[in-house]
């Protein structure tokens, strides 16, 4: 049993052979796979499509599930401490080397997949790179184009005053 | 694709894990991201004293835009005063600007200002959210704030009347009562059906006498609570006449405590031979069968030593009792220590045997993943020589080697007053780190907050001057140096204390995330590696 595949067809009908364990780190896969009563013994079982995820992407997140294998991430845990505790050391590594595209692909994918833990890890991420900079270096690093006028720049930075903690 | 063509959803949870100066800097780029940034911005605020710690890996403090005083620790207290004011003022204005709808949350704590006269600037505050469509909570604990009541709100506050009486409101989800010294009058008590959260502060610290109180008004089926909070406490004092002793039955007949998820109980008995203590949580352990996070804490008056080992030995019996030892996800003990240390009949052996004791029983939380002790190094302040390790025979690394030796030279040349000598002593270790406990303690304000919301509000910049508590003196002839600048290296050579500790505890609970000493914060990552959170050189 264990060595029968799910098949996974992504957005570039691109074919992919994936165990079942690992598919249903995606709360959407699983419950399809549920809801399909899906049985991968079937030589003959039609791929899953995912007409949202390229098989580039697909790729990442896969090697994030499968690092992920034996990782218990409770889906009752405690909604502030989630929130709080730091990048998991090998998510932080594995969302460093990608390209910032590639970085906004896996939020979407885990996004959609409904992937929470991999949702956080990215998010953060990109949080990490907005932290510390001014409203001129977010602009440059993630090409926002400014459409202020200096007079709506200006009544902003003063409706936001009590916010800045100096 | 760019940063602003994300789709809003996903935005938004980014924008989650900002903390407030960056969503302000995030809101000055365009157009879409300051409409998105503003929506966090002005959903949780809170209104504190001192300014929260801040951390780039962390996330807590993201929770909540604070309005605090400066940073900068030289300000004196007008200045201050006068900061928050023009906050609060700066607030006021966008909100009438058209920002109120998005409020959700606001905390406002006690002693935010120093002078009086700018509490109308908080009272005007209230008054505004009174009109916020989407207001879910509103927490005030200064209690010279006028009284401010939200109908539309599903959590309430409620204080004995002048006629001892409280009457439970329909439909609420989380209900706290305070209740004054005296009769006790529950009208209504079948509106607590739709309760899921109940808190009972009591002046006469007999929080069970309030349930009696439900069930003498005609509460007949036991309450589902997720959450139940609670102080009860048998001692020799007579104000307490009405329940005097711990007694299961009444929180057994009240409470169905079969659901509760959290518990929060202060709890301690100091009468010779009753023995109400272990009777009530011997009888009660069993009946949790759902409990992930618990909070318990020591109520004691005499601070003796056996009877602080006795409610150890209590709680531990407790722990391991419940049906749930194993699944237990947040874990909080805090002991009811005596001042700078000084305990009665203290002896290394009862250090020893209270180690042994924790040392058997945490090995079987299996599932634990957070451990927080607010009160530990006010507890380790009790051993002289546990303080005399961390001083002269602790940490031998570089910095540790640099720092300790001033620590010493301080204890060379002040002494403190103690009331029960009534005299000038030399200062000696059990009496520094003991009052560097109560000085770490006051980074959260636990007196305000339950501790089972310990995630939701980031530690304050409490510094302490090596001095004060009215009874520290230098020696005529030293002249001292020690000041704030002081503060943050003691509290790093405390870090490199506390850490061999921490590592003992991540060999017997594989699941440990977070464990909070003193509120000196530590995270385990993935790879098994210590980091210290706001504590570091």
């Amino acid at each position: 049993m264990s060595s029968q595949l799910i098949k996974i067809t992504t957005s570039d009908e691109e074919t992919f052979k994936v165990e079942r364990s690992i598919v249903e780190r995606s709360v959407l896969l699983k419950h399809l796979l549920s809801d399909l009563e899906y049985d991968e013994t079937d030589e003959d079982a039609e791929p899953i499509p995912l007409p949202n995820v390229r098989a580039s992407v697909f790729k990442k997140v896969l090697e994030w599930a499968e690092h992920h294998k034996n990782t218990n991430f409770p889906d009752d845990e405690d909604e502030d401490a989630r929130k709080s505790a730091p990048i998991d050391e090998w998510d932080r590594e594995f969302l460093k080397v990608v390209d910032q595209e590639m970085l906004y692909e896996i939020i979407l994918a885990a996004n959609y997949l409904n992937i929470r833990p991999l949702l956080d890890a990215g998010c953060k991420t990109v949080a990490e790179m907005i932290r510390g900079k001014s409203a001129e270096e977010i602009r440059r690093t993630f090409n926002i184009v400014n459409d202020f006028s200096p007079e709506e720049e200006a009544a902003i930075k003063r409706e936001n005053e009590w916010a800045e903690d100096r | 694709m760019v940063l602003d063509q994300i789709h809003e959803e996903v935005l938004l949870h980014i924008i989650d894990f900002l903390p407030q100066n960056d969503l302000c800097s995030l809101s000055l780029t365009c157009k879409k991201l300051n409409k998105l940034s503003s929506t966090k911005l002005y959903q949780n605020i809170c209104i504190t004293r001192l300014p929260v710690m801040r951390s780039s890996r962390w996330y807590i403090d993201s929770r909540f835009s604070y309005i605090s005083s400066l940073r900068d620790a030289m300000v004196n207290d007008e200045i201050n005063d006068y900061v928050i004011y023009l906050k609060v003022e700066s607030l006021i204005q966008s909100l009438r600007n058209g920002k109120t709808s998005l409020v959700k949350n606001v905390t406002i704590l006690d002693k935010v200002f120093r002078n009086e006269e700018d509490l109308k600037s908080l009272n005007e505050l209230s008054n505004i959210l009174k009109n916020a469509e989407n207001i879910e909570s509103l927490d005030i604990f200064d209690h010279r704030l006028q009284e401010v009541h939200f109908p539309q709100l599903k959590q309430i506050d409620l204080t004995t009347t002048d006629g001892h009486e409280i009457a439970i409101p329909e439909d609420k989800l989380s209900i706290t009562i305070h209740a004054h010294q005296g009769l006790l009058k529950i009208m209504d008590p079948q509106n607590l059906r739709s309760v899921k959260s109940l808190t009972l502060h009591d002046a006469e610290i007999a929080g069970l006498r309030i349930l009696k109180g439900f069930r003498d008004a005609g509460l007949n089926q036991p309450v589902e609570l997720d959450r139940l909070s609670f102080s009860h406490f048998h001692g020799l004092h007579d104000y307490n006449t009405n329940l005097r002793e711990l007694d299961a039955e009444v929180l057994n007949l009240c409470i169905d405590l079969r659901n509760v998820q959290e518990l929060e109980m202060t709890i301690g008995c100091e009468v010779e031979d009753c023995g109400c203590l272990d009777t009530f949580l011997d009888e009660l352990a069993p009946r949790f069968e759902s409990l992930i996070k618990v909070s318990l804490m020591e109520k004691i008056f005499k601070k003796k030593h056996d009877l602080t080992e006795h409610w150890d030995v209590a709680i531990n019996r407790f722990l391991l009792n419940i049906p749930t030892t194993s699944r237990l996800k947040s874990l909080i003990i805090n002991h009811d220590t005596p001042l700078y240390g000084s305990i009665e009949d203290g002896v290394d052996g009862n250090y020893l045997r209270r180690k042994r004791l924790y040392e058997t029983s945490l090995p079987y939380f299996t599932g634990l993943e957070c451990l927080i002790s607010n009160t530990l190094m006010s507890t380790v302040s009790c051993y002289e020589v546990l303080t005399s390790d961390l001083l002269w025979n602790g940490c031998e690394c570089d910095y540790c080697k640099k720092f300790l030796p001033y620590f010493d030279e301080y204890l060379m040349n002040h002494a403190i007053y103690t009331e029960r000598g009534a005299r000038f002593i030399d200062m000696i270790s059990p009496k520094l780190f003991g009052i560097v406990g109560i000085e770490l303690l006051k980074r959260l304000p636990l007196d305000q907050i339950s501790t089972l919301d310990f995630w939701r509000f980031a530690p304050v910049e409490k510094k302490w001057a090596f001095h004060g508590y009215d009874t520290i003196t230098c020696f005529e002839d030293y002249d001292c140096l020690f000041d704030e600048r002081f503060y943050e290296p003691l509290i790093i050579c405390i870090t490199h204390f506390l850490k061999p500790i921490i590592e003992v505890l991540t060999t017997q609970l594989p699941n440990l995330k977070t464990v909070v000493f003193s509120n000196i914060y530590f995270t385990l990552n993935d790879k098994g590696e210590i980091q210290c959170l706001y504590d570091n050189e």
